[in-house]
């Protein structure tokens, strides 16, 4: 209702700026083609996701501050600025944030993710995922400062999880209490398929401390359980013959069972 | 889970450490299981296991990179199935090629066949024998000629193991780094010298001789004088553990004592014969020092010492509090004997010793020179963390309420306090000051009297002690 809404909004703009500058008309209408296959798209994503919607919100308000970082054309930015003039104040609050943070870290780059998003991210951030880091050492500057790094295997979702775990991971690291507060509240927030292709793309990028801190995560989630329950978790299908299972299982009660490798005598 | 890498895979199930969860995962699909599989090194067995020899042989094939194997029939009997005997050996030594830890605890079929087929194990480094009964010292001699590489063996109630040419061997090899014989009656103070040479390697020694059979045990002069002419080069020892062993003056594990230049953990308990000068040499040559635990004899333990009492005064304290500026675990006990000891190391010697050094851990047992006087000077400890009283019967409820005043305790332990009543732990209750309190068998605390005050409390009153 509420994007039903805002495109109304947008059809009488249309209506005023036509009656304005009818020499526009051709160029103004290639946009609206545009703009309507993505709102499209978004749509149906987040009909299909709802669960996720609150995540897949943040993730937009992300995906925006991080496009508004980069010199776009004004006419762009004003075109996303009517689609989400209900979220305004957030807008500008975030825009503040990236202003700030653009202040403090001179050197960004531009990351471009599977699905076409592009991220400017801090320099210590991309130090952080070493592919990144490689790819920018094997090219020269000039040209890494111009050209945006294509992630072919990473969704704009995935990245821009990443980059809040660093964000969120440095200021928490003052201290080893709130780090593992941080981590137990970050992977809570995750789903287990959320969870999954959040380890595969940051071992792709080869972000280190977060894919200790995801496999710490799965691995806590699956002590204490039976073997169905970790089948569900994993969506595997049990490959094993009947005859094989009980053969195994018979195995495994010779090695003892809940007993801790530490424990002795 | 198609689509997650392998060795992602494998670092999430490193961090699975319990068997039952290993087990568990192994079952969910094959890839788990090989992955599991590959990844595990360690595995304990016995009662249960049977029949016991295709068991073995199956867990074996199973898992190929075992380094680590654990055979305990701890509360065995006979219904459960025949244990594991040699021929169980045979089969870790001829599918575990990567063994190179091995315990064996009340395996009573196990013989020195049995020890002599594990000889072919040549990565094998650490091994354990508790009560094995039928295994000699020939059986181990055999295992360290072949085992070249052990590094750490533990002997404990080996009640037939009485020659010790294995020691005299692993002496020579010089590679055995930590050596503890428990309990094994038939091998006394004075055999140690057979290590020779072996001492410089030596890095943690613990040595109990069983107190029930210690008189028993025909006193051998000779091996003692031997001692006396024998360069004891042990310069390298960290971790020296000494329980119910007779300390010649001037002889056997008294230069022992005397040479330990960079020992950091001593524990004497009930040795008679250790006199002031051991523990001022040992102070001096050993400045590294961290912990010391000391348990005095009573004066009646030794019949034939009762005109001449060997005992240590606060000498050896104040030698330790003057030369050991490293020390953080102090912990002094007099036995419990017929009678009371009369104590030898005064309140003044025991504050001089903690108030120099850097405590953390402080643990009186049976210290009746320590009262509310001495409670009053841990208040100025800054360093003490963790205080333990046993049996310390002149401390009352007016010492115990200054605990309140240590400037960083969280934890206390009371055990068998007669002077303490919950007036004593009032100060404390709802202070949060402390992180643990343990109230072990003291008639004059009540459980409701503990209640809030430490964050987590443990009271447990068995007063059969009493009568």
């Amino acid at each position: 209702m509420a994007k039903e809404s805002g495109s109304s909004k947008i059809e009488m703009l249309e209506i005023s700026n036509e009656a304005m500058a009818e020499a526009q008309s051709s160029k103004i209408e290639m946009l609206e083609i545009n703009n309507e296959a993505m709102a499209e798209a978004q749509s149906s994503k987040t009909v299909t996701m709802k669960p996720a919607e609150a995540e897949e919100s943040k993730t937009e308000t992300q995906k925006i501050t991080d496009e508004e970082s980069k010199n776009v054309p004004i006419a762009a930015t004003e075109e996303e600025s009517k689609k989400l003039s209900i979220t305004k104040v957030e807008e500008s609050k975030n825009a503040a944030t990236a202003t700030t943070e653009g202040e403090k870290e001179e050197a960004k780059v531009s990351l471009k993710t599977l699905d076409g998003v592009t991220f400017e991210v801090e320099a210590w951030i991309a130090k952080e995922m070493e592919t990144v880091q490689a790819y920018i050492d094997d090219t020269s500057a000039d040209t890494s400062a111009a050209i945006a790094i294509p992630l072919h295997n990473v969704a704009g979702r995935e990245l821009a999880r990443m980059v809040e775990y660093c964000k969120e991971h440095r200021r928490a690291s003052v201290s080893a209490g709130n780090l593992k507060e941080f981590e137990e509240r970050f992977a809570a927030a995750l789903n287990l398929y959320e969870m999954k292709d959040l380890i595969i793309a940051a071992n792709y990028l080869n972000t280190k401390k977060l894919l200790e801190s995801l496999s710490r995560c799965i691995a806590k989630a699956i002590k204490n359980k039976s073997v169905e329950f970790v089948r569900d978790y994993f969506g595997v299908t049990n490959d094993y013959t009947t005859e094989e299972e009980a053969q195994y299982r018979e195995t495994n009660a010779w090695a003892f069972r809940n007993v801790d490798e530490d424990s002795r005598n | 889970m198609d689509n997650i890498p392998e060795h992602i895979v494998w670092e999430i199930l490193s961090r699975l450490k319990k068997t039952s969860d290993r087990n568990s995962v192994s079952l969910v699909c094959k890839r788990l299981y090989y992955l599991d599989n590959a990844q595990r090194t360690f595995v304990r067995v016995g009662c249960g296991m049977d029949p016991a020899d295709e068991a073995l042989t199956c867990l074996c094939t199973r898992f190929q990179n075992l380094s680590k194997v654990e055979i305990t029939y701890s509360g065995w009997m006979s219904k459960l199935g025949k244990q594991l005997d040699d021929k169980g050996l045979l089969i870790l030594a001829n599918h575990c090629p990567l063994l190179c830890d091995l315990s064996l605890s009340y395996c009573t079929f196990i013989t020195d066949v049995g020890l002599r087929y594990l000889a072919s194990s040549s990565k094998l480094s650490s091994l354990r024998l508790n009560f094995t009964p039928r295994i000699t010292g020939c059986g181990i001699l055999s295992l360290v000629v072949g085992c070249k590489n052990l590094s750490s063996l533990h002997l404990i109630r080996c009640l037939n193991v009485s020659s010790v040419e294995w020691l005299e061997y692993l002496g020579k090899l010089g590679r055995l780094e930590d050596l503890s014989i428990k309990n094994c009656r038939a091998i006394g103070e004075g055999d140690l010298i057979k290590l020779g040479p072996g001492w410089q390697k030596l890095t943690r020694l613990q040595f109990e001789v069983d107190a029930n059979y210690r008189y028993m045990k025909v006193y051998d002069r000779l091996s003692v004088d031997r001692w006396q002419k024998q360069h004891v080069p042990c310069e390298n020892m960290l971790e020296l553990s000494l329980v119910n062993c007779i300390i010649s003056p001037g002889r056997g594990l008294a230069c022992v004592l005397r040479k330990c230049k960079n020992l950091q953990k001593i524990h004497l308990d009930m040795c008679v014969g250790v006199r002031d000068f051991d523990i001022i040499c040992l102070s001096q040559r050993s400045s590294n020092l961290k912990s010391v635990s000391l348990r005095v004899p009573s004066d009646f333990s030794l019949p034939s010492l009762v005109n001449n009492p060997l005992r240590l005064t606060d000498e050896s304290l104040k030698a330790l509090a003057q030369n050991c500026s490293k020390l953080e675990s102090v912990r002094i006990s007099f036995s419990d004997g017929e009678f009371p000891s009369s104590s030898s190391f005064t309140l003044s010697g025991i504050l001089c010793l903690i108030q120099r050094c850097p405590v953390r851990q402080l643990a009186l047992d049976h210290v009746y020179s320590f009262n509310d006087v001495g409670m009053e000077a841990l208040c100025s400890l800054e360093y003490l963390e963790s205080l333990e009283l046993v049996r310390c019967q002149e401390i009352s409820d007016e010492g115990l309420q200054l605990v309140s005043q240590f400037p960083r305790l969280c934890i206390l332990r009371l055990s068998k306090c007669l002077g303490i009543s919950d007036d004593g732990l009032k100060p404390l209750v709802g202070s949060l000051k402390l992180d643990f309190l343990a109230i072990e068998d003291c008639p004059q605390i009540s459980e409701r009297g503990v209640q809030r005050a430490a964050k987590s409390v443990s009271f447990r009153q068995d007063l059969s002690w009493m009568y």
